[in-house]
């Protein structure tokens, strides 16, 4: 944790998981919080709980699905993986957000408006 | 494998621990991996991994969400499936659809267009801003021995009018039938006068085109203005938008068309009314006839006053003018009712007695459709309890038989609706004349909306019987009936049940429709005191200024009906004031000479009717003692009259009343009419009971304006082959003037009987329908059962049974349901003619003849349903039934 992490906007943690699960294969919540840091190279600041409502929230959707498994170290983990509908989800939702931040990062760049 | 929703991954409070434990746990292994203290890696874990009661609570909040969403996709999905898997099986068994979709169908539409019916004259608001605050104004004279709702002389309306504060306003009208001339063939309209606020402050409707009356118009010797309604509008002045500022002439006067109503404005006042008038009274003039009962009055409450606040008032300044003029106003209450009911009170018990039968009939329907389908799910019974056995709910097979029945039911309901609305037009169609608000009803969105509802009760009510059934199923006996899927007894009992509820149904409407036949029947027959038969009456107005003179218009009347009689084809004419059932009324007071003083508001009352010598035979009239009104009573020669057999009776119980004297209103008419003769009672207002006093006067020596003519016409002739005739012999004596009103007298007697035959009607189908769905249904029960003991019969008649014994038990078995139907029913109809008593004539309702043809024709119908598949059995060869087992 550095000064320079941002804390995450709200609805991001969804985006988050469905590219985590889009990498890979089917991680546990744990895996996932890895992956984002990992990824990020720590500028993110997660408050890891965050994670577990939302993946709820994604299998309601009927973008996740779970099963237990044993984990790396033998212990029953749950694992996730992306459902047909998540993956299209994922590949919509980086759509979107590459499109968003392009538009958010131009309109900040010095000198954007002309 | 695709991904389930609602699979095994949504699981309880613990699961989601574990899983938090093994986040945190994991962390706090990398920190120490990293270098972290094992006290400070947990506790670096615990800080990352946030609030973990926060946590929790989020958790839960979904997985509370999560359970809602797969319960409802999982009922959809399985919806869905039992959608397409009901729609599969009936596809797979047409006939059944077909029969008991037209059942439903029969069954929804039939209602539908009752509904349609009494919603329209009964529920419908009246079309006008706040049809709450209308209000109808009556007099009761009860007191004095008159009916309850009596028009109004104009001086106690006119009181009220100025004196009564509850009102905004109150209107009066009194009916007008002015002959149109002008415009083709002359014709009579029916209209109304009415005072300038009727149309404008009390209905509060606004005219199509042009404006409604003045107050300044509506004073005596104001101006020659007409309102007209929709209809004349169009047919008279060809929906012209111009029409304002036509003329008409009316009577021989010229009118001038102010405004044109827009369709079923003139509902309220009088049903079909086609042209309005201005009252235009003269108060002076009338100021002392508040005793005569000529003005019919409308209200509209004035804002924040209820109907009893009202009431009260009036009640207030009846009693004070009471006191004032005891003469005229002993006995007399005013009373003030609102105007939607006043104008259906006297449809309201026929209506509902309607409404109740159709959804008797609806009811049977549906359990016939119950028992149809729970014989084909008898069939279906092993299927349903291997599925059961197998894990797939009881929930599971309910649903699915319900949502069979409703499609069952949707189908029915469209056919229905379509039914519905052609029912609709019959009935609008065939109504009796007079029916109040007929241009209110019509298929609308509430009447559809009705239906849909009636559509999705029928679904639940014969759906959920069978389902509840099936959903009871019983694998070890299903599977060890054999494999074919029979029920056991107990099908057969709910089943044999349902026989019951049908026939009791069935008997009810049976009965009621049985006394009001009767009731019908003995309407029919009553003796009306007169003969319509081969008699054809039409109404003459002589209007306008040609005929102002009373010698003028004797003479024209005399020489009509002479040239009438000449006429080949006619036996008799006779000319008359008002024909019986015509539904004029207009009663005089009367005094004989010297009968004491009667009291105040005690006054004898007759019907008065001046007639043509003629009339009485003509009609067929009895003459009990004396002479008729003769050619020689003209004018100049000494007043007679005509007594009936009522007047005699009551006012000269022990004498002979002919040569006595009587006198027209309060006795101070110097004017003495001496009794020549004594008539029978005949049927003047009312088929149903009409002995009331009436007397008869000589045309010649009083004559009026106008006259209904009766033509005898010969043997064997149609009455209206005479009405050519009629119109040329009228038209050569003046073009100007019209025949209206031209009918067989029979008709007359007819239309007078038009409620009564459409009740006994609309009740004797629904009664066939119900017989039909009855006996339909005791059939399939019947046949079944009898299926189902074919080889109890075999090895019966293998051990030597007769055929007329097996066909004996069959029958026996059969009738049980049947009996206990019938007792059923007539409790049922007992109720039924309780309620309906009112409209009953000479009939009691518990008329035997009616309960014992009930139960006679029930029985035979059984015995035929029964006895088919009865004999079927008896017919049966023993030796192929034990094989084919």
């Amino acid at each position: 944790m550095t000064d320079t992490s941002v804390t995450l906007l709200k609805g991001t943690v969804d985006l988050l998981i469905l590219a985590a699960l889009g990498e890979g294969g089917a991680k546990h919540g744990y895996g996932i919080a890895e992956w984002i840091e990992t990824s990020t190279a720590g500028d993110l600041l997660l408050e890891e709980g965050t994670l577990y409502p939302a993946l709820h929230r994604l299998q309601r959707k009927g973008f996740l699905t779970s099963e237990w498994g044993a984990s790396e170290n033998n212990r029953r983990a749950r694992y996730y993986r992306l459902t047909r509908q998540g993956v299209e989800a994922r590949t919509k939702a980086m759509k979107e957000w590459d499109r968003y931040s392009r538009a958010v990062s131009a309109a900040l760049k010095p000198g954007a408006a002309r | 494998m695709t991904p389930r929703i609602g699979g095994p991954d949504l699981e309880g409070e613990e699961e989601a621990r574990d899983e938090v434990e093994f986040h945190i746990e994991s962390r706090a292994r990398r920190l120490m991996s990293e270098g972290w203290s094992e006290a400070g890696a947990w506790q670096e874990a615990r800080r990352r991994f946030g609030d973990p009661d926060r946590v929790r609570a989020a958790v839960e909040r979904e997985m509370k969400r999560r359970r809602w969403t797969m319960r409802i996709r999982g009922w959809l999905d399985g919806f869905g499936t039992d959608l397409r898997v009901g729609l599969r099986q009936w596809r797979r068994d047409p006939g059944t659809l077909l029969v008991a979709g037209l059942t439903l169908a029969l069954g929804i539409g039939a209602t539908t267009a009752i509904f349609s019916l009494v919603y329209g004259i009964l529920l419908r608001p009246l079309p006008f801003p706040q049809p709450d605050r209308l209000v109808a104004l009556w007099v009761d004279v009860t007191e004095r021995g008159g009916p309850e709702r009596e028009w109004w002389g104009y001086p106690n309306i006119h009181d009220v009018r100025q004196e009564v504060g509850a009102f905004h306003e109150v209107g009066i009208y009194t009916g007008w039938l002015p002959v149109l001339t002008g415009r083709g063939t002359p014709t009579q309209l029916s209209g109304s006068v009415v005072t300038a606020g009727t149309l404008a402050e009390v209905l509060g409707g606004e005219p199509v085109l042009g404006r409604l009356f003045l107050p300044e118009e509506d004073v005596a010797g104001g101006p020659n203005v007409v309102v007209v309604s929709h209809r004349l509008w169009q047919d008279v002045l060809g929906a012209h938008p111009d029409a304002v500022g036509e003329t008409l002439v009316l009577n021989g006067t010229t009118f001038e068309v102010i405004g044109v109503l827009p369709a079923g404005f003139e509902a309220p006042i009088q049903a079909g009314s086609e042209i309005f008038g201005l009252a235009q009274v003269d108060a002076a003039a009338v100021a002392d006839v508040r005793g005569n009962f000529s003005w019919r009055a409308i209200g509209r409450l004035a804002p924040q006053v209820t109907l009893e606040a009202a009431q009260a008032e009036l009640t207030a300044l009846a009693t004070r003018l009471e006191g004032v003029y005891p003469e005229h106003n002993s006995g007399m209450t005013f009373t003030v009712a609102e105007l939607r009911g006043d104008m259906v009170a006297q449809a309201r018990t026929a209506l509902v007695l309607v409404l109740a039968a159709v959804v008797l009939v609806l009811l049977l329907a549906c359990v016939n459709v119950s028992n149809l389908l729970l014989a084909r799910n008898a069939t279906r019974e092993g299927a349903f309890a291997v599925r059961a056995a197998l894990g797939s709910g009881r929930g599971r097979v309910v649903r699915l038989l319900v949502v069979e029945a409703g499609i069952l039911a949707g189908v029915g309901g469209l056919v229905g609706l379509g039914l519905g609305v052609l029912g609709t037009r019959g009935l609008v169609a065939l109504a009796p004349n007079g029916t109040p608000r007929l241009e209110s009803i019509a298929v609308d969105v509430r009447v559809m909306g009705a239906a849909a509802l009636t559509t999705i009760l029928v679904a639940v009510v014969t759906g959920l019987l069978p389902a509840f059934r099936a959903g009871r199923g019983d694998l070890r006996r299903a599977l060890t009936s054999g494999g074919r899927g029979g029920p056991g007894s107990g099908g057969l009992h709910l089943r044999g049940g349902l026989v019951v509820v049908q026939v009791s149904l069935a008997v009810a409407l049976l009965c009621t429709a049985g006394l009001l036949t009767r009731s019908l029947a003995q309407l029919r027959s009553v003796d009306l005191g007169f003969e319509p038969r081969g008699v054809l009456t039409f109404f003459l107005g002589l209007p306008g200024e040609a005929y102002r003179d009373r010698n003028t218009r004797a003479d024209f009347l005399r020489t009509l009906e002479d040239r009438l009689r000449a006429l080949p084809g006619v036996e008799g004419v006779g000319g008359v004031t008002a024909l019986p059932l015509a539904g004029f009324d207009s009663d005089v007071d009367f005094r004989l000479e010297g009968a004491p003083e009667p009291e105040p508001g005690r006054q004898p009352t007759a019907w008065v009717r001046r007639v043509t010598p003629t009339y009485m035979e003509t009609l067929g009239l009895r003459l009990l003692s004396g002479r008729g009104i003769q050619a020689r009573d003209v004018p100049g020669s000494p007043p007679v009259v005509v007594i009936n057999e009522t007047l005699a009776q009551r006012y000269f119980p022990d004498m002979n009343p002919i040569g006595s004297r009587l006198n027209l209103g309060s006795g101070e008419d110097p004017l003495w009419f001496e009794i020549v003769g004594v008539v029978e009672n005949i049927r003047n207002f009312d088929v149903r009971d009409d002995w009331r006093s009436a007397f008869y006067i000589a045309n010649g020596q009083y004559p009026g304006g106008a006259l209904f003519f009766a033509l005898r016409v010969s043997e064997g002739l149609v009455p209206t082959s005479l009405t050519p005739a009629i119109r040329a012999t009228l038209a050569e004596m003046d073009p100007n003037l019209a025949a209206t009103a031209v009918t067989p007298m029979e008709e007359q007697v007819r239309a007078a009987l038009g409620p009564d035959r459409f009740l006994a009607w609309l009740l004797g189908g629904f009664a066939a329908l119900a017989l039909t769905l009855a006996v339909v249904g005791l059939y399939g029960v019947v046949s079944y059962a009898v299926g189902q003991r074919m080889r109890e019969v075999a090895v019966r008649m293998a051990l030597g049974a007769d055929a007329g014994s097996i066909h004996g038990r069959v029958l026996t078995r059969s009738l049980v349901p049947v009996g206990a139907g019938l007792l059923a029913g007539f409790g049922l109809a007992w109720a039924a003619g309780r309620f309906a008593s009112s409209l009953l004539y000479q009939v009691a309702s518990t008329d035997p003849m009616s309960y014992g043809g009930t139960a006679v024709l029930l029985v035979l119908t059984a015995l035929v349903a029964a006895g088919i598949p009865a004999f079927r059995a008896s017919r049966a060869d023993p030796m192929t039934l034990l094989r084919d087992e």
